[in-house]
């Protein structure tokens, strides 16, 4: 009895102060105050948290320095963790003012308004090749200064393949006569994921979303239909044939390819290093062989830096964006990583044979539609899965893509 | 005879189970160490122990300038040995309390947070991340410890309450006859009774820390402040390019000393789990 | 000075009102401690709300302001800031109050006790009293302190963002968050894709949490009795090994397990199953069956040195008499276990093991590590090992539904909790925990 009077006392009280509480007063920060931005003594950068793309950071921010004064603090991030990071860091003022995302992130970023557009003039913007700035231009907006380009390719092995399969009728005939499975010998591998089987729904006609003037529908989704079905039967045709592993992951076509057991096999540029230094002058690269009688197109990642809108000097923040991606450093960003910057200039002047693949597939790509509602229809995975084990193509398509429509109402 | 026959046959067949679960237990062992002596990056290896291994992974963790591994190494051990001790500290004043005292919320105070910590709330680290930025300890070892240390207090506190249920209350009153204060008998009587179940919550909370990486990939921002396995599981935290074999490496490195703690907290590890948890 | 004091008291007695040391101490702690002629104890308490007042004040204003509204400014309120600061303000003002309530207490308490003609204690003593009867809170309070916000303020946070509309389209900093009541959970219970999938989902995470955690349960006291028995020799070396699978950080195991039973590629097959038993191997990964068989298997493996040392030490306490008792009666092995080791084992460790099948309901990394909840199957969106926890991760950040996901973890809350209260209630600890 006592103890529940007590209790109702505490709520009353409460209550009451929670009422009487009032609005903080708070400055209502203007954006167009910050005109005439002072030099800031340092900016901090969010760099992916991977060997090379650090050691490049670092030797661009100490010239960068020398000629602005500007000391950059370099925090290594993984590139998955730093959106919600940003979230959190960002408005506690431990944010960065430079972080680094792929293109499929930037619908997730502008939902949350944590990247400011920038401003590119038109010689500016000529630097870069169009599929990387459309890969960042949102609702009219351009969101980053991209660094990388990258797309997967064709990888073969010389000392199995003499010259790579232009068609993938010829890749099926390769396949059939390398393949020896309980050997562990194989004439042809790609990891069953939308990522790299796109090419293959792409090239009959599939598509993710409907387009219109650069704006995506999400309601119309191509994923279920005639092309998409003729696309995964032909890639389901290697593996009902025994000819390509029901479970393969990249992790073990790295593993195998790199023993010398496969003749080709489809990956990106960050392999590049990885196979060279197993293979040496055995490995060559070229672009994706021909799907039905077609240029077969290829996902095209594009990573940029973006402005934090937590930035206390974003013009300096740009500035050293632009900095960072111009032609210089992106040579130099290209010679540490080996990833493939979106300028034209250096496309065209890289020389080592070992990215013909890579910057011949280059043009065939296209961009993944860089809106949220991208992040649901990686479930086409689940469906390729089922396909792989077996599945009936049709009906697993549709049922994904039910359920995809499904999960896109929800989170509307 | 018969009856010595069968007794033999039976503890052969003992010992063969023991040798079955020993193959089962160390199988995995051995492959990650096979793992992490493969001299490329992908985990998938046609041998158990690959045919040209090397100590590259092993070699890149110490002296490569872009591994951070001994600083992780001695955060680490900054972050569980400071939670063991901590733990042991907060957890025993905690347990005296509820073994020897009447006091508001006895009743079911630690059966409260021992539920409520069963529910599954990944949303929750917003709210430390928040609450640590408010304090100043976000990014720093010092919150990280302080989390994990108010964390492990309910389930904690319930064994060593457990334990210090066993001790005879006779003890104390005959100190307290002696002139002994409420701090004395604590100390002097009942901790070093309590000794086993207390080298229980230091193992514990010393290894809790090692081998979670969620708590700290929120609260921890700058490399060379990361843990163990927050910077192992960075190494295959990546869509297209993992380094299993680095990260096997990383994770022998971790379990090998381990492993021996518990070697030799054996006994102890025995006798106080059971008495702490069967009497709680 | 105490004693002048006393003395001057006597007089005074009569006239003591407790009515106006309680409305004193209402007006400002310490007060009415002061009127009672309590100085050292009144000087603390001004000291402590004046202290209180100046540090804390512009915060808890803030903070109640925040959690009310959620800010008004888009783009410049932190709806999630406010939020978690708002609950910090109402732990605090539940201390202040609190508090408050015994300082008036105390007030009007002593101030009777005056007015009855009591002779306070002297300073010394009065501390003497006050560290006996307060000891108990110096043991507890700091650990409180730490368990109030490292446990309970994340835990109502997450609560309370399922009664807000957080999604990726109305995410801080750049939207506002709005309280809305229970519609997220009507929204649960309408829409199909969380109802067709919930059942099956929750099927298998009744299967897995009993036969997992069953497993490892029965696994550690077969090998905790034979390791007991007493003709087996090297005891320690044993154990130690027995021990091992603890050892090993579990992320480690599991990732490494993922890849030992990869269909074509990994150890299991190639090495053991096919030149055993020849044919293709077993299709671990990709059949949901076998996948569910292995992680079983696999939390087995992980859990069961836990449990084999809880019942190693517990094995040695049962008593001798017992046995020697029972085989006068000419009792089997059977009956000597199922009569006398069985019963005083699992009585003894209830409450433990009731923990072991609620960690395991909510054991996310087990089953996202190992094949991230797949294989898939088709016509539903949870994978075909996805139990409750791991479907609610990946549906958080599929479809960045916060407060969904936050909702969902909720009712899962609720459910493993009355689980529990229950389990826990049925052993007999509960009950003598309130005896004592």
């Amino acid at each position: 009895m006592k103890i529940k009077k007590v209790w109702g006392l505490l709520l009353v009280v409460v209550i009451a102060v929670a009422l009487a509480a009032c609005a903080p007063e708070r400055e209502e920060v203007s954006q167009e105050e910050n005109q005439s931005e002072e030099k800031p003594e340092q900016l901090k950068v969010w760099v992916n948290d991977e060997e090379e793309a650090i050691e490049a950071a670092e030797e661009m921010f100490s010239n960068y320095t020398e000629e602005t004064g500007i000391e950059i603090i370099l925090e290594k991030v993984p590139m998955p963790d730093q959106l919600q990071k940003l979230s959190l860091a960002g408005p506690t003022g431990d944010g960065p003012d430079l972080f680094f995302q792929p293109q499929d992130r930037l619908g997730d970023v502008i939902a949350q308004g944590l990247a400011v557009p920038v401003e590119y003039t038109e010689e500016e913007l000529t630097g870069y090749s169009e599929a990387a700035i459309e890969a960042f231009t949102y609702e009219g907006e351009l969101y980053g200064s991209p660094v990388t380009i990258d797309t997967y390719f064709v990888y073969y092995n010389k000392s199995l393949v003499d010259a790579p399969p232009e068609t993938i009728e010829e890749v099926y005939e390769l396949s059939q006569e390398l393949t020896e499975a309980d050997k562990d010998q194989y004439g042809f591998l790609v990891s069953p994921e939308f990522y790299y089987l796109y090419s293959f729904i792409n090239a009959y006609g599939g598509y993710i979303f409907g387009e219109e003037d650069g704006v995506y529908d999400t309601s119309d989704i191509g994923l279920d239909n005639a092309g998409s079905i003729a696309g995964l039967e032909e890639y389901k045709k290697f593996i009902d044939e025994g000819i390509l592993p029901k479970s393969l992951t990249v992790d073990v076509i790295d593993g195998l390819f790199t023993e010398g057991k496969v003749g080709m096999a489809i990956s990106g540029p960050w392999n590049i290093p990885v196979y060279q230094e197993a293979l040496g002058e055995d490995l060559a690269t070229a672009p994706l062989p021909k799907i039905n009688g077609e240029v077969a197109p290829s996902f095209v990642g594009v990573k940029a830096w973006l402005v934090s809108s937590y930035s206390e000097y974003p013009e300096w923040a740009i500035d050293l964006a632009k900095y960072m991606t111009n032609d210089e450093n992106s040579q130099l960003y290209y010679d540490l990583t080996g990833e493939v910057p979106p300028r034209p200039e250096i496309l065209d002047s890289i020389e080592d044979p070992i990215y013909d693949g890579y910057t011949a597939q280059i043009p065939n790509g296209t961009s993944m539609p860089n809106i949220p509602e991208m992040s649901v229809v990686w479930d086409m995975d689940d469906a390729i899965e089922l396909i792989v084990n077996g599945g009936d193509v049709e009906d697993n398509l549709q049922d994904v893509v039910n359920n995809i429509k499904e999960k896109i109402q929800l989170s509307e | 005879m018969n009856a010595k026959f069968k007794s033999n046959l039976e503890v052969a067949g003992i010992y063969l189970i023991f040798g079955i679960m020993t193959v089962i237990i160390v199988y995995p062992i051995i492959w990650a160490i096979g793992m992490s002596l493969n001299s490329s990056t992908s985990f998938y290896s046609s041998s158990i122990i690959p045919e040209n291994w090397s100590l590259v992974h092993y070699k890149w963790l110490f002296t490569d300038p872009h591994s951070d591994y001994l600083s992780w190494y001695k955060n680490s051990m900054i972050v569980s040995g400071a939670t063991a001790v901590f733990s042991v500290v907060m957890t025993s004043l905690v347990a005296y309390a509820f073994s020897r005292y009447n006091f508001v919320g006895k009743k079911s105070g630690l059966y409260t947070f021992l539920i409520l910590q069963m529910f599954p709330a990944m949303m929750a680290m917003v709210a430390l991340y928040i609450l640590l930025n408010l304090v100043g300890l976000l990014d720093s070892l010092t919150g990280l410890i302080l989390i994990y240390v108010g964390g492990q207090i309910p389930f904690n506190a319930w064994l060593v309450k457990g334990y210090l249920d066993t001790i005879p209350r006779e003890l104390d009153e005959a100190a307290r006859i002696d002139g002994a204060g409420h701090f004395t008998v604590f100390l002097r009587v009942i901790m070093p009774l309590a000794k086993p179940i207390l080298a229980v919550v230091a193992l514990f909370n010393f290894m809790n820390p090692l081998f979670d990486f969620l708590l700290p990939s929120i609260v921890l921002q700058s490399s060379e402040n990361y843990t163990l396995a927050l910077g192992l599981f960075n190494f295959i935290n990546d869509q297209f390019s993992n380094n299993f074999t680095r990260f096997a490496a990383g994770a022998i490195l971790i379990a090998a000393p381990v492993a021996v703690l518990y070697l030799f907290l054996q006994r102890y590890l025995i006798s106080g789990l059971t008495a702490g948890g069967t009497k709680g | 000075m105490s004693k002048h004091d006393n003395s001057s008291h006597h007089v005074q007695g009569k006239k003591h009102n407790p009515n106006i040391a309680t409305i004193l101490s209402i007006i400002f702690a310490g007060l009415g401690q002061l009127y009672n002629r309590r100085y050292l104890k009144g000087t603390i308490l001004i000291l402590l709300e004046v202290a209180f007042l100046i540090t804390c004040a512009d915060f808890i204003n803030l903070g109640l302001w925040g959690i009310s509204t959620l800010g008004t400014l888009a783009g410049v309120d932190h709806s999630i800031f406010l939020l978690v600061y708002g609950l910090i303000s109402l732990i605090l003002l539940v201390f202040v109050v609190i508090f408050y309530v015994l300082n008036v207490k105390d007030a009007r308490k002593q101030a009777k006790l005056i007015a009855q003609g009591w002779q306070p204690p002297s300073i010394r003593e009065s501390m003497k009293i006050a560290y006996d009867k307060s000891f108990v809170y110096l043991l507890t309070i700091p650990g409180f302190i730490l368990l109030i916000f490292s446990v309970l303020l994340p835990l109502l946070f997450a609560v309370s963002l399922a009664f807000t509309n957080y999604d990726l389209y109305n995410s801080p900093p750049k939207n506002l968050l709005d309280w809305v009541g229970f519609e997220n959970f009507a929204k649960l219970i309408t829409a199909p894709l969380w109802k067709d999938t919930f059942v099956s989902v929750f099927a298998w995470t009744i299967i897995w949490t009993l036969v997992a955690t069953t497993f490892q349960i029965v696994l550690g006291l077969f090998l905790a009795l034979l390791a007991n028995d007493p003709r087996v020799k090297f005891k320690k070396a044993i154990r130690t090994i027995l021990i091992l699978p603890w050892a090993v950080p579990g992320f480690v195991s599991i990732l490494i397990f993922a890849a030992m039973f990869n269909n074509e590629f990994g150890t299991i097959n190639r090495d053991i199953i096919i030149p055993l038993f020849g044919g293709d191997g077993i299709p671990w990964l990709s059949d949901p069956f076998y996948t569910r068989i292995v992680l079983i298997l696999i939390q087995t493996w992980l859990g069961y040195p836990f449990v084999f040392a809880l019942f190693s030490g517990v094995l040695q306490s049962v008593s001798k008499d017992w046995y020697e008792a029972a085989e006068v009666d000419g009792a089997t092995r059977w009956q000597k276990f199922k009569n006398i080791t069985l019963p005083h084992v699992l009585f003894a460790t209830a409450p433990l093991l009731i923990i072991q099948y609620t960690t395991n309901f909510n054991n996310f990394n087990v089953i996202y590590l190992f094949n991230e909840g797949g294989p898939a199957v088709q016509g539903q969106n949870a994978g075909g090992t996805d139990i409750l926890i791991s479907w609610v991760y990946k549906l958080t950040f599929e479809t960045n539904n916060y407060s969904m996901a936050a909702a969902i973890s909720l009712i899962i809350g609720i459910l493993i909790s009355i689980f529990a209260i229950l389990q826990f209630r049925r052993t007999s600890s509960f009950k003598q925990e309130g005896k004592i």
